[in-house]
């Protein structure tokens, strides 16, 4: 299990500081990073809701609502699993 | 968000025969966890009284002073439900803090890890204080031995060294290189220091950047010690928020296991103003950030078993900062 989602909070660690007041603001911000990093992937993320929305390169498509759920929904979707860590020094 | 309602959760840690129940046994008689709810292994070293006996069939002491002790039988999560919800009842005498002494062998961060993902506390804990004890006359043979003890260095916020009277000469400057080469986080206090649960620690930046970092950059690359490494991850300018969150949420999902722990100021950047938060995990549980007063630059230390810092180091420069080139004179190889 991941618990990415689980820290002493009820709100998601990952809620933009800067754009407290502007949380759709900040999820997109989110998603279009989130995107960047499961490019390799053939997935696509944008926000949604109160969340987000993964999409795979078959069209597939899983709602999520925060960055934990994020990444499985992308391993889940797409062509491969993205790793940070791949292809750095 | 209801931060002043949840109940801080410090953990007393230290390998077997440290001197974990005679510190509990002072900081009692002195009355220093007044309004605090301990939760030991046994009752038995303790002075505990049984005036209130029972809490869900579990074992329920009052101590001296107002100290509630309760017994885990192994089980801590549910001893802590327990102990939430007979205060919320009024069942049992209010307390303000949690007070866990785990047992020796204990990896104090899977235990707090395990709390911050449980459903039913993470709403109602915040994450307090680790202290590790460290008894210096088999201190330095423990870390050789046991994956534990290093376990309870890795996870503490502060170290407080025991038994200096029967120790060798020596033995206390051998560990302090140790432990700032396995977490740089990590203070020593005082040995003589009255409550380890009271003297100030980070929290705030400077700390962090004064004392931790210095005494981090100034230690020896050393011989690796189970795989565990130490990096420091650094940036030049502010960076942007939701690229870092993306990037640490991957990072943890993918290598969380292997990612012990991460401390430290990251400066963001947004609408035109530069602010500063404090960012905290233990393996795949981020914690909270905290907002500081100043924004004084990005530091953030990743302890990690088997992956190399200078690998995380990169990722975060190209997935994060954008910053080319390396900047290897943080790395340290514990």
């Amino acid at each position: 299990m991941c618990g990415l989602c689980g820290s002493f909070t009820d709100l998601s660690w990952s809620a933009v500081p800067t754009l407290a007041a502007r949380p759709a603001l900040g999820r997109a911000r989110l998603a279009e990073a989130a995107s960047r990093l499961a490019a390799g992937s053939g997935v696509r993320v944008s926000a949604w809701g109160q969340g987000f929305r993964v999409t795979g390169p078959t069209g597939r498509t899983a709602l999520v609502a925060d960055l934990a759920a994020l990444w499985a929904a992308v391993d889940r979707l797409g062509r491969s699993s993205p790793d940070p860590l791949e292809g750095v020094a | 968000m209801s931060g002043a309602m949840r109940c801080p959760v410090d953990v007393l840690t230290g390998f077997l025969g440290a001197g974990k129940t005679s510190l509990l046994r002072r900081l009692i008689a002195e009355g220093a966890l007044r309004d605090t709810a301990v939760l030991v292994n046994e009752f038995a070293a303790l002075p505990v009284d049984n005036r209130l006996v029972s809490m869900a069939g579990k074992p329920v002491g009052l101590i001296g002073e107002g100290c509630i002790c309760c017994v885990t039988d192994g089980n801590l999560r549910a001893a802590l439900i327990g102990l939430l919800d007979a205060r919320e009842r009024g069942t049992m005498p209010a307390f303000s803090r949690v007070l866990i002494e785990t047992s020796g062998l204990a990896d104090p961060g899977a235990i707090l890890a395990a709390l911050a993902a449980d459903p039913m506390l993470k709403a109602r804990l915040s994450a307090g204080r680790v202290v590790t004890l460290v008894d210096l006359v088999h201190g330095e043979a423990t870390f050789d031995d046991a994956a534990e003890a290093i376990a309870q260095i890795v996870a503490a916020d502060a170290v407080v060294f025991t038994k200096r009277d029967s120790a060798s000469e020596g033995a206390s400057d051998r560990l302090v290189g140790r432990i700032a080469s396995l977490n740089p986080l990590a203070v020593i206090l005082p040995e003589q220091v009255e409550n380890p649960f009271a003297w100030p620690l980070t929290g705030a930046g400077d700390v962090l950047r004064h004392r931790a970092l210095r005494r981090f950059l100034a230690v020896p690359a050393e011989t690796r010690h189970g795989g565990i490494a130490a990096g420091l991850l650094t940036a030049e300018t502010p960076v942007e928020w939701s690229r870092f969150a993306a990037w640490l949420s991957l990072l943890l999902h993918r290598h969380g296991a292997a990612i012990l722990r991460m401390k430290g100021e990251v400066a963001i950047r947004g609408d035109g103003a530069v602010s500063a938060v404090m960012v905290q995990s233990v393996r795949h549980v981020v914690h909270a950030p905290e907002h500081l007063a100043r924004a004084e630059g990005t530091a953030l230390v990743v302890i990690a078993r088997g992956l190399e810092p200078a690998a995380i180091e990169a990722s975060f420069r190209r997935h994060v900062t954008g910053e080319a080139g390396a900047d290897q004179q943080h790395r340290v190889a514990v």
